[in-house]
């Protein structure tokens, strides 16, 4: 069997995840990246989402 | 939605001249005082360059002022990242330089271990000076939390005023009042303290600081627990499990008990409230991640038959979603994994996108754009919303192609009334992965072979550990969690030593590998084995001596036990010393 795909999606504040590409994107997220296995998803979001303070002054989120 | 500064704030004007905070040397603070206090520290903070969001480490013995310095930094906007005292040195310091921290509050003697270490002594003595405060808001971070990572790094988790603010003042637990005194013995970098010190000050009660209840416990928990008049304290679940008959009545005096933290045993919450508790005892659950607890069950409805305690259902603000592993969700009565949407979820893990993207999932039943954890726990509803915990979804292992959880073979095992504690480890991996498990057994008398048979009697085959170790304790790690690293440390350590499997060939060979096996918990005892080596030890001795007086009418010099402590020259003397007789 094939591995499931996974959408790289983000949020208004500029936050970062993944989502099951199987599934509807949820209320607020947009496609924002690959659509891959998992793993090569996380791998992206560690390269791309390097500055990980979302809109908002001063908010660091992790 | 509330901060932690609004809390604080509200139990300040209305209980001004309560006690809010004390400690054992007898150092207090009434609620008028440390509003005060913090006030001018974090001034000071600000005029040192503490800004919104900014990371304070705080480095102090857990006392009075460490509880100063949490609402000082808050009040500066920052984001308080606490270090118990009772980790090791190099690791504090490795906490505090993974949180990035601004700079550090604390004791001049750790001076060497904190990062831009400002002494707590002289800012909380700097003549006092004028200034605003800009007060922070509901989604700003509060703090940095730390939790065991699987390997054995702390991760930083960072929380939200709003979240914790919620939890502090959840509708769906317990309410504290002002005169209930709450218990502060939880490691002040670990989520128990949001209870203690966050259920404290939004009640306008009292924050008891007293010592770790691993040395109550050796003291003596109930007395210790009457002389500071507490009311409410969270215990955590290992301790909870270790409650026996004779103690069941250390917790008599508390109007509200809360245990957390693992799987609790049916067994102790009924000696616990049968021993004369009139109060509300609860069982939490929740990982860090989402803020403490997420769920909530009343053990005085637990069942009189009950096998395990539900970790019951969501509180206020937060829930539940019990999801395949493509994210659909489960029938009702199915098992799942737990998603935690709502308040309590944190904003992820510092300075750790991937892992924070891993975890922290859209969450397709929340306001748009909002996120649900991934706990990586499984669960099952059991109707109404009231969930039983089934353990890690990594844990799972798959022995002899069948699939199974460790944390079901630890409750089975539990369901037996000789074992107190019990912890399940895979051993090997793939086609090679055992079951081996490490018990503590209630009294004496319980032999390996007859848990074994329990076992046997009570689980399918491929459940059943292919070997029982009986230890003193399970060990646990800084966080109160199963140490597993350490218990198959100790397995190692055990199979080196014994290489050979020889099985007894007499009456008296039978009869040792027997006697030993109960008196040292371990199975398949080989007549090649040597007493002292298998953990054997001169109490031990005296009473091997003692059985085999009783059972065979013959003395032993204790000398003559000690010479031979291979199972087979033992066996040889006792044959010796019975035709002799």
């Amino acid at each position: 069997m094939a591995e499931t795909d996974w959408h790289v999606v983000a949020n208004a504040a500029e936050c970062y995840s993944v989502w099951p590409a199987a599934l509807p994107v949820p209320d607020g997220w947009r496609l924002a990246g690959p659509t891959a296995p998992k793993d090569e998803c996380l791998e992206w979001i560690a390269a791309n989402w390097t500055d990980p303070r979302p809109a908002g002054v001063g908010r660091e989120v992790a | 939605m509330n901060t932690l500064i609004d809390l604080f704030t509200l139990s300040a004007d209305a209980h001004a001249d309560r006690t809010a905070v004390s400690d054992e040397s007898g150092d207090k603070l009434t609620y008028r005082e440390l509003d005060e206090l913090s006030t001018r520290v974090a001034l000071e903070l600000r005029a040192r360059g503490v800004g919104r969001e900014d990371r304070v480490g705080i480095h102090l013995r857990r006392r009075v002022d460490l509880f100063v310095a949490v609402l000082a930094v808050l009040k500066a906007g920052g984001v308080y990242v606490v270090v118990d005292d009772r980790y090791p040195e190099a690791r504090r310091g490795l906490m505090l330089e993974t949180a990035g921290v601004r700079l550090t509050l604390t004791e001049s003697t750790w001076w060497e271990q904190s990062p831009n270490p400002v002494v707590w002594d002289e800012i909380r003595s700097a003549s006092p000076r004028d200034g605003e405060l800009a007060a922070p808001v509901p989604s700003d971070a509060a703090c940095v939390l730390f939790t065991s990572g699987s390997t054995g790094v702390p991760k930083g988790v960072v929380l939200e005023h709003g979240s914790v603010a919620a939890f502090a003042v959840n509708p769906s637990l317990p309410k504290l009042e002002p005169d209930d005194k709450v218990a502060q013995v939880a490691n002040v970098s670990f989520d128990a303290v949001h209870f203690e010190l966050w259920g404290a000050l939004a009640a306008g009660a009292e924050l008891a600081v007293m010592p770790s209840l691993a040395d109550l416990v050796r003291t003596d928990l109930r007395r210790e627990l009457r002389r500071r008049r507490i009311t409410a304290m969270l215990a955590p679940t290992m301790a909870v499990n270790h409650i026996t008959g004779e103690d069941a009545d250390a917790f008599s005096g508390l109007r509200v008990l809360h245990t957390g933290g693992d799987v609790v045993r049916p067994a102790a919450c009924r000696a616990i409230l049968g021993a004369g508790f009139d109060g509300v005892m609860c069982n939490l659950y929740g990982p860090t991640e989402a803020t403490t607890a997420v769920t909530c069950f009343d053990v005085s409805g637990l069942a009189p038959d009950a096998a395990n305690v539900p970790i019951g259902s969501a509180i206020d603000g937060t829930w539940v979603l019990l999801l395949d592993d493509e994210l659909r969700p489960v029938p009702v009565g199915a098992p799942g994994n737990l998603y935690i949407g709502g308040i309590g979820v944190a904003r992820g893990y510092l300075r750790d996108p991937a892992r924070t993207a891993e975890r922290f999932l859209p969450d397709p039943s929340g306001p748009p754009g909002s996120t649900m954890y991934a706990t990586g726990d499984r669960a099952r509803d059991l109707g109404d919303g009231v969930l039983e915990y089934l353990g890690r979804s990594d844990e799972q292992v798959k022995v002899r192609g069948y699939r199974v959880e460790p944390p079901e073979v630890e409750k089975s095992l539990l369901a037996h009334e000789q074992v107190r504690d019990v912890a399940v480890v895979v051993v090997g991996s793939g086609q090679d992965c055992r079951l081996v498990a490490f018990v503590v057994a209630e009294g004496e008398g319980l032999a390996p072979q007859a848990l074994r048979e329990y076992a046997e009697s009570t689980m399918p085959d491929y459940q059943v550990p292919s070997e029982l170790l009986f230890v003193e304790n399970i060990p646990a790690n800084s966080h109160g969690k199963r140490d597993r690293d350490r218990l198959l440390a100790l397995l190692g350590e055990r199979d080196r030593s014994r290489e050979e499997y020889v099985a007894p060939r007499t009456d008296s060979e039978r009869y040792l590998t027997e006697l030993w096996e109960m008196l040292l918990g371990i199975e398949r005892i080989s007549v090649t084995d040597d007493f002292l080596r298998l953990g054997g030890h001169s109490m031990l001795a005296f009473r091997v001596r003692r059985r085999i007086e009783r059972d065979y009418a013959v003395k032993l010099p204790v000398q003559d036990l000690l010479e031979n402590t291979v199972l087979a020259d033992l066996a040889v003397l006792m044959d010796g010393q019975v035709l002799a007789g």
